[in-house]
């Protein structure tokens, strides 16, 4: 079953540092992935674990905070794009690699009107007349499903509620048709009767444009509904990956299983939930060994000890956890 | 035989704010006209998308918001007119826990302190040894420590500091817990540790909750029964698996096939409700649910629905439920 999809995305041994005044916090310690052509990669894990750090590192917004790339590759269509000139980064963004965030907020201008931000977000990009360009914002904004356009291109954010909001935002994302998408926790702060809206516009408009996207969420259920791939993120580290189907049906670290036993399921009736014990470590005081051993139940001696490095599963699923050492050879 | 512990009956909470025009007044009806009963020992479950007015139910229901309307029975005692003076008996049976237990506990205080208060507020015990006894064992009880006494709340993680606080609620041994989203900003690892501590006490100190949520998963877990709101109004209320296996109101449907399943597998037949909940200042005309309802008759257009018992212990506020327009 050889995927000839085409690699659009490859980060590789991604390391991630900020520099305190108190020390270094490595926040992404080692991150490998690869976002194929077309495709949804999902990284998921909770709070803290370097999801939103990676994506920054790909987008190359570190600039301004203590953080640095101090390791590894990030190759856009196998070109680098981690040691690049902060002005080819800024040409990338909005035009190749597009990105769209849980606060509409962080990526809309609160004194300009929507159709002004939208068309000067085209221009920048694109040759063509300033009419061309206002015309094409309202086709996007229209595909985004939000009602009134043409009146809506002449309102200012604060004017628009929270759902329709991140539809204008990801029309922004997608005017310029990049090759790829980073949505940062995108639906977290909406109802679920408008993430659904807002998931299924992803979907529609990922088909129509091709777009392949890296969805960044702490939430399964939306990693089952959304993704092709997925890399589970513990301790700024990549901890398992896996197709969508495979990772559901077999999920092996051990940090994996605990996520999924946590959450409670529609229908399903239990008295208990499943816990993980404890809390993620303090970056400062990372346990030496593998980052989970401290709270899973199955660690032995070799964990608190020595990192395990990634297993192959078969068939792209690959594990990083001891356990899995014995069903296939190391990578 | 079970005991009704809260009954209420067509409770409204408006929120006077401005109007258009200058000395005008105008009303968002947060709550307009809710109706229930809790049995002693039972979770009761509030579930809607946010703005529909789960908060301000759960706040008038303990009068922390004065309510504009309606009758609260607590314990076979009508609250409905207590001013402040005589809500302070009632403060002991029923304890709030909240979203963000940062912003509710002191941040200068202790984590003692911050337990001991209520407890020499209400003059629960008699001595300082007995207020020390009582404080570590309340941490004990919540899954904490008997260093973490004099630890501050910044100290603590999001999931820590929500145990902080169901330990306070705990100290007078209130009868009733109103929670709202206790579990909302923790992550779900944290999630599932703070529920189980929730049924565990429950059980332990023979307890009632009134659980408000927006996820309808947590909800489902921890409920006996569930009211789904949408602006300011029960839509349906039931046992809880009748109303998750066979839910009757086309927005509890909709809200149900909306939530994201973790299986990849799972069939989806979404119903995707177009636009958003129109604003609670000026809510639509009778069925307030009809400008987005897949179902939407012309009754629905001006006529409030009434109640309509569908079986044992579910109830459902629709026109679609009426035997005459079914016919
Ligand atoms: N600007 C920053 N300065 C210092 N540390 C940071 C900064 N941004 C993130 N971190 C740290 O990096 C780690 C990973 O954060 P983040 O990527 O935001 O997690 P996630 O998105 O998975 O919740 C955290 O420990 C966080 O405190
Ligand atoms: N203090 C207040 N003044 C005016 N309106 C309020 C106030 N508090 C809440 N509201 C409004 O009342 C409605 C219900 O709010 P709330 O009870 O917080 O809903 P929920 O908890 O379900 O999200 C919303 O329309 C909200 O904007
Ligand atoms: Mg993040
Ligand atoms: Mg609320």
């Amino acid at each position: 079953m050889a995927d000839t999809r085409k690699n659009v995305l490859e980060v590789k041994n991604l390391h991630t540092c900020f520099f305190m005044d108190d020390g270094v916090v490595k926040s992404v310690d080692g991150v490998d992935f690869t976002l194929k052509e077309g495709s949804t990669l999902g990284i998921v894990g909770e709070s803290g674990s370097g999801k939103s750090v990676t994506s920054l590192s790909i987008m190359g917004l570190l600039t301004g905070t203590t953080g640095k790339v101090t390791e590894g590759e990030i190759l856009l269509d196998g070109k680098d794009i981690a040691h690049i000139s902060n002005e080819e980064k800024r040409r990338l963004r909005g035009g190749q690699i597009s990105m769209i965030f849980q606060e509409p907020m962080t990526s809309l201008n609160p004194v300009m009107k929507i159709g002004k931000q939208l068309t000067e977000c085209i221009l920048q990009h694109e040759k063509i007349s300033k009419k061309e360009a206002w015309q094409k914002a309202e086709d996007m904004l229209r595909k985004t499903g939000v009602p009134r356009v043409e009146r809506m291109m002449n309102e200012y954010p604060f004017q628009l509620s929270g759902g329709q909001r991140q539809r204008v935002m990801i029309a922004m994302a997608l005017v310029c048709r990049p090759r790829i998408l980073i949505a940062d926790e995108p639906t977290t702060a909406l109802d679920v009767t408008i993430q659904a809206q807002i998931l299924d516009l992803m979907n529609n408009l990922k088909k129509e444009i091709g777009t392949s996207i890296l969805f960044i969420t702490h939430d399964l259920g939306v990693v089952a509904e959304v993704c092709d791939e997925v890399a589970v993120m513990y301790c700024g580290r990549v901890v398992e990956k896996a197709d969508v189907y495979s990772l559901f049906e077999n999920p092996s670290h051990p940090y994996t299983r605990g996520l999924l036993g946590s959450i409670p399921k529609l229908g399903e009736e239990a008295d208990e939930l499943e816990v993980i014990p404890g809390n993620v470590p303090n970056p400062k005081y990372m346990p030496k060994g593998c980052k989970f051993a401290p709270r899973c139940s199955m660690a032995t001696e070799k964990c608190q000890e020595e990192e395990p490095g990634f297993f192959d599963l078969g068939g792209g699923h690959t594990c990083r956890c001891w356990l899995c050492e014995k069903g296939g050879g190391e990578k | 035989m079970e005991n009704v512990l809260v009954k209420v009956e067509d409770l409204k909470l408006y929120y006077p704010v401005a109007g258009k025009r200058i000395g005008t007044k105008e009303y968002v009806k947060a709550v307009d006209g809710v109706s229930f009963e809790i049995m002693e020992g039972e979770v009761f479950g509030i579930v809607g998308e946010s703005g529909c007015g789960k908060s301000t139910l759960g706040r008038a229901v303990c009068k922390l918001e004065k309510p504009t309307a309606g009758k609260i029975v607590l314990d076979g005692e009508d609250i409905s007119g207590y001013n402040d003076k005589q809500m302070r008996s009632v403060r002991k049976k029923v304890q709030m826990i909240f979203q963000d237990p940062y912003a509710s506990l002191n941040p200068r205080m202790s984590v003692f302190d911050i337990i001991a208060e209520p407890l020499v507020i209400h003059k629960l015990t008699k001595t300082k040894e007995e207020t020390e006894a009582r404080v570590l064992d309340l941490l004990r009880k919540v899954g904490l420590d008997d260093y973490h006494a004099n630890r501050y709340p910044h100290e603590f993680s999001g999931g820590q500091r929500q145990r902080i606080g169901i330990a306070r609620a705990l100290a007078v041994e209130p009868k009733l817990i109103i929670a709202d989203e206790p579990v909302s900003a923790l992550d779900v690892s944290i999630q599932a540790q703070v529920l189980n501590l929730l049924n565990q006490l429950k059980n332990e100190f023979n307890l009632t909750y009134i659980f408000v949520a927006h996820d309808l998963s947590v909800v489902e877990h921890i409920s006996d029964r569930v009211g789904v709101m949408y602006l300011g109004n029960f839509v349906e209320v039931g046992d809880k698996k009748s109303l998750y296996a066979n839910p009757l109101h086309p927005y509890t449907k909709a809200l149900l096939s909306a939530v994201p399943v973790p299986d990849p597998t799972a069939k989806k037949d979404r119903v995707i409700l177009e636009g958003n909940i129109p604003s609670a200042l000026n809510p639509p005309t009778g069925c307030k649910f009809h400008t987005r309802c897949p179902n939407c008759m012309e009754c629905c257009k001006t006529e409030a629905p009434k109640r309509y018992q569908v079986s044992e212990n579910h109830y459902v506020y629709c026109h679609l439920y009426d035997d005459k327009i079914k016919s």
